[in-house]
């Protein structure tokens, strides 16, 4: 299962029919404390991650500064690696600010991808690269 | 100065300079520590210090700094005959005697004076630039920085230089005052109390020190301190020795001790019972029989008056000794003690000087931790009041799009004045008035009391003829763009002057807040262009996806999709007017149209909202208005695509800050109609504003901590641009009720009706 974090339901829409149309069970989280409540209940059942950057904190991390959202998603990606070191964690982002990508560009097994340069069918493609198509539909 | 260290290099510089008299021994040897220090300060290629005998028609060479030690030797003290400018290498005497800064370039083809062409040579020397040193606003010589390039001297050079040569004009005339001084043992106490005085760590220990030891130097035990409170002008004690029965404090020229500090000079009662006493004379001991007053004053403050830099005396206080034996105290006592309160006043304005550094460096931490605009300013106002000690203070904006300047923060008056100040206190960029002009040449300015481009109505209910009054350009550093300007002011009673230390900490301040303005700006930027991101991608795959699959989706999807592109299509055409807003650009002009209010705005802005309703979870049919209702508006004539970014907002803040238990979402449109307007009232029963942000809602970038939290991004523009096209109709968009139901108010005057036929 791919399980897709990011605030922005209508933007991510395209994405995650496309990722269904080629055979993926995915899972849509908007938001963070949905999403993290559902890794403690099914974590291992995810095997691939989709996950944003900037979003609301939360409630889970509340208190924490998060530079008004900036922050958010690097925060998620700590919070699962922790908990799962060999998960394939794709962030999909408009942020490009080099300081983030930079962040996770040293990571094992995490992939920056820019939305604007991924269109529906070409997030398929990546995911394809990463984790086989279930039944190897379309 | 153009960085924090060469201001605290030149702190240190100064601090130098006013510790050469505490070693005096001899006064050549103290006018040459002065020339070293300012080579090694300006980076000069050789200094020199040249006393004026104007009357003599000479020029005293008093001390040098860059040249062998024979010549240096040879120079001292060596008189140089002025003559008329046609006398070869002799200085013009017409030109010194103007007393102004004198640049003079290829010294080694016309060098003059002790730079003659021989001299230039040998030494290397291909310029000079002669900054005049005045006492009382009395020429009495010139420093002299060479240096070994033919360039021109930069802005910065003449500026330290300036600075340098006012600062070391105040420790040549301690010399002058030790120079009078006769009796060795005398001097000896006196240069030791100095030299504790300079290890002072406060103002109040220095103060005490001073008290301390001037009495024991004339042999006096009563005595006290007062410090001149420049709002009031008063003088009260801030300390005392000697137990008085009587205390009771003096307002400036009241008693010896205010006449003093009028006259600026010591004033010494020899018995106070004189005839001529009576009267000023106010008791503090019943058996006083004589008196000395000794002002604490800085006689060679740089003021700023206009745009040039001017010198005058600043009052900080008075030292007073009293003995109950008549004519205790000898003309010596009172030019041993003048030459203390001299030196007291440098070191108490350096004292001030680092304070106020050091205060406003915390706040400079506290500004770089804000998140939003308002909040910046409001520190950059409450600083420049509490640290720098000005009464009032307000922040002028330029609006770019009206070009207007207008006063947008203001502090030191009651709230009902300071609105009133900010309705008048709104002038165009081209016209006379003052804000405008120092928007324009983008220079401070402390203006004349009656200077023409005073506002006269403002000036007259403002009562500014009781103001002395700084104003300072905000210069974007990016682009140094005029973004406003930062106008100080306190009573001139009793201050008359603007002195240019605080100037130069106020500048400081100023420039540093508007960098930090400018880089949250720039955050805001970054928010905005993540904004204009989210809709084109949006746009960009539903299409690419529409392009491959259309022909396999079903039609409502298939329509879902194209509601979604329209959508997006609509929320960048907003965000790009936030962008444009943001960036100062005017927007294009408006396109009046006859329009029907719940026609063509209300029920086309919900349409396009409908999918982010829906993707919120929320049911759009709780979206409610009265359609005959709606329909009593008469058809107005303004610009749709305006009008619609205003509904837009407003029904979209509604989404944003709507509870999360989606069954609580509901969103009412109600019409009143009054006699020159139809209030159109948005409520809404979300999370609400909280009291602390109601009067924040329209101001730029603002944006409520939930909004961070929850799932809500924005620029913070909406509401502030909602605002300015409404009051640009003539109408008004107001925020009428805080929570359950939270309710903004748009005011559509009657004014905009179409005219029948």
């Amino acid at each position: 299962m791919i399980l897709v974090i990011d605030d922005e339901k209508r933007e991510m829409d395209s994405y995650v029919q496309e990722l269904q149309l080629v055979g993926y069970e995915v899972r849509f989280e908007k938001d963070v404390d949905l999403a993290l409540g559902f890794f403690e209940e099914h974590g291992a059942e995810v095997d691939l991650l989709v996950l944003d950057i900037m979003m609301p904190s939360g409630s889970r991390f509340k208190e924490v500064d998060t530079s008004r959202g900036l922050r958010t998603g690097l925060l998620v990606y700590e919070w699962l690696r922790e908990r799962a070191p060999d998960l394939p964690c794709l962030i999909l982002t408009n942020v490009s600010k080099e300081d983030v990508a930079d962040r996770f560009r040293t990571e094992e097994m995490c992939w920056f991808l820019l939305k604007e340069d991924y269109m529906p069918f070409e997030l398929a493609e990546k995911v394809a690269s990463i984790l086989p198509r279930p039944g190897g539909r379309e | 100065m153009d960085d924090q260290v060469s201001q605290l290099t030149l702190v240190e510089v100064f601090r130098a300079l006013s510790e050469i008299p505490l070693n005096y021994k001899d006064r050549t040897a103290a006018l040459q520590q002065i020339t070293a220090l300012g080579k090694e300060t300006l980076g000069s290629h050789a200094c020199t210090l040249t006393f004026v005998d104007l009357e003599g028609r000479t020029m005293i060479q008093a001390a040098c700094a860059g040249f062998d030690p024979d010549f240096q030797k040879r120079m001292a003290s060596r008189r140089i005959k002025l003559g008329s400018s046609a006398q070869g290498e002799a200085i013009d005497y017409d030109l010194v005697a103007k007393g102004e800064e004198v640049e003079a370039y290829n010294l080694q083809e016309n060098g003059q004076g002790i730079a003659k062409v021989a001299v230039a040579r040998r030494y290397g020397l291909k310029s000079v630039l002669a900054y005049p040193l005045k006492s009382d606003g009395k020429l009495i010589g010139y420093f002299n920085h060479f240096s070994a390039r033919l360039e021109r001297f930069t802005p910065r050079e003449r500026l330290i230089l300036e600075m340098f040569a006012d600062q070391a004009m105040i420790t040549i005339q301690h010399l002058e005052d030790l120079e009078k001084l006769r009796n060795a043992q005398q001097l000896s106490e006196l240069n030791e109390i100095m030299r504790q005085m300079t290890e002072a760590p406060d103002l109040n220990s220095l103060l005490e020190l001073m008290l301390d030891k001037g009495l024991k130097l004339v042999g006096a035990e009563r005595g006290w301190i007062s410090r001149l409170d420049p709002n009031t002008g008063e003088l009260p004690i801030v300390s005392v020795r000697g137990k008085p029965t009587h205390m009771r404090t003096l307002r400036l020229g009241q008693g010896i001790t205010g006449r003093a500090l009028r006259e600026e000079k010591p004033v010494r009662v020899d018995d106070v019972l004189d005839r001529r006493w009576q009267g000023a004379y106010l008791e503090y001991w019943p058996d006083t029989r004589s008196e000395l007053a000794v002002p604490i004053l800085v006689s060679n403050a740089r003021v700023r008056v206009r745009k040039r830099i001017e010198f005058a005396s600043k009052a900080i206080g008075v030292l007073n000794l009293e003995s109950p034996s008549a004519s205790a105290f000898s003309a010596t006592d009172g030019n041993l003690l003048w030459s203390l309160a001299r030196h007291a006043a440098v070191m108490l304005e350096r004292l001030d000087f680092e304070r106020k550094v050091a205060e406003l460096m915390q706040i400079h931490a506290e500004i770089a931790g804000k998140q939003d605009w308002d909040d910046v300013i409001r520190s950059m106002l409450s600083a420049i009041r509490n640290t720098l000690g000005y009464e009032r203070v307000n922040i002028s904006l330029v609006d770019a799009e009206r070009k207007r300047i207008k006063t947008e923060y203001i502090i030191g008056l009651p709230d009902e004045e300071a609105r009133a100040f900010k309705r008048l206190a709104d002038h165009p960029l081209d016209s006379t008035d003052v804000q405008a002009d120092i928007v324009r040449r983008g220079e401070i300015e402390v203006p004349d009391v009656d200077d023409e481009r005073f506002d006269p109505r403002v000036y007259k209910r403002f009562h500014h003829e009781r103001l002395i009054r700084v104003f300072v350009p905000m210069i974007r550093p990016s682009d140094n763009q005029v973004i406003g300007t930062v106008e100080a002011a306190y009573p001139r009673q009793y201050r008359p002057r603007i002195y240019e230390q605080d100037v130069e900490v106020l500048k400081r301040f100023v420039d540093y807040t508007v960098a930090a303005l400018e880089k949250r700006q720039r955050g805001l930027l970054d928010r905005v262009s993540h904004e204009l991101k989210t809709p084109i991608v949006g746009i960009r795959n539903n299409a690419s996806f529409l392009q491959r699959r259309v022909s396999t989706l079903d039609t409502t999807l298939v329509q879902r999709k194209f509601d979604d592109i329209l959508m997006d299509c609509e929320i960048l055409l907003l965000q790009v007017r936030e962008l444009e807003h943001i960036l100062g650009r005017t927007s294009p002009p408006a396109k009046p149209e006859r329009t029907l209010i719940f026609r063509d705005i209300l029920i086309k802005t919900i349409r396009q909202l409908t999918p982010l309703i829906k993707e919120q979870g929320f049911d759009p049919s709780r979206v409610r208005y009265n359609p005959s209702d709606m329909r009593r508006i008469r058809p107005l004539v303004l610009d749709r695509a305006q009008m619609n970014q205003v509904v837009y907002n407003l029904i979209i803040n509604a989404i944003k800050y709507a509870e999360e238990d989606a069954g609580q979402f509901a969103v009412s449109i109600e019409v009143e109609e009054s006699k020159g307007a139809y209030t159109l009232a948005f409520k809404d029963w979300g999370i609400g504003v909280s009291r602390e942000y109601a009067d924040r809602v329209f101001d730029e970038g603002v944006r409520a901590p939930e909004a961070v939290r929850r799932n809500v991004t924005g620029s913070g523009l909406g509401l502030t641009i909602a605002r300015r096209i409404m009051r640009d109709l003539g109408g008004d968009l107001r925020l009428a009720s805080l929570s359950k139901p939270t309710e903004f108010r748009v005011i559509l005057p009657k004014s905009l009706e179409e005219v029948p036929g």
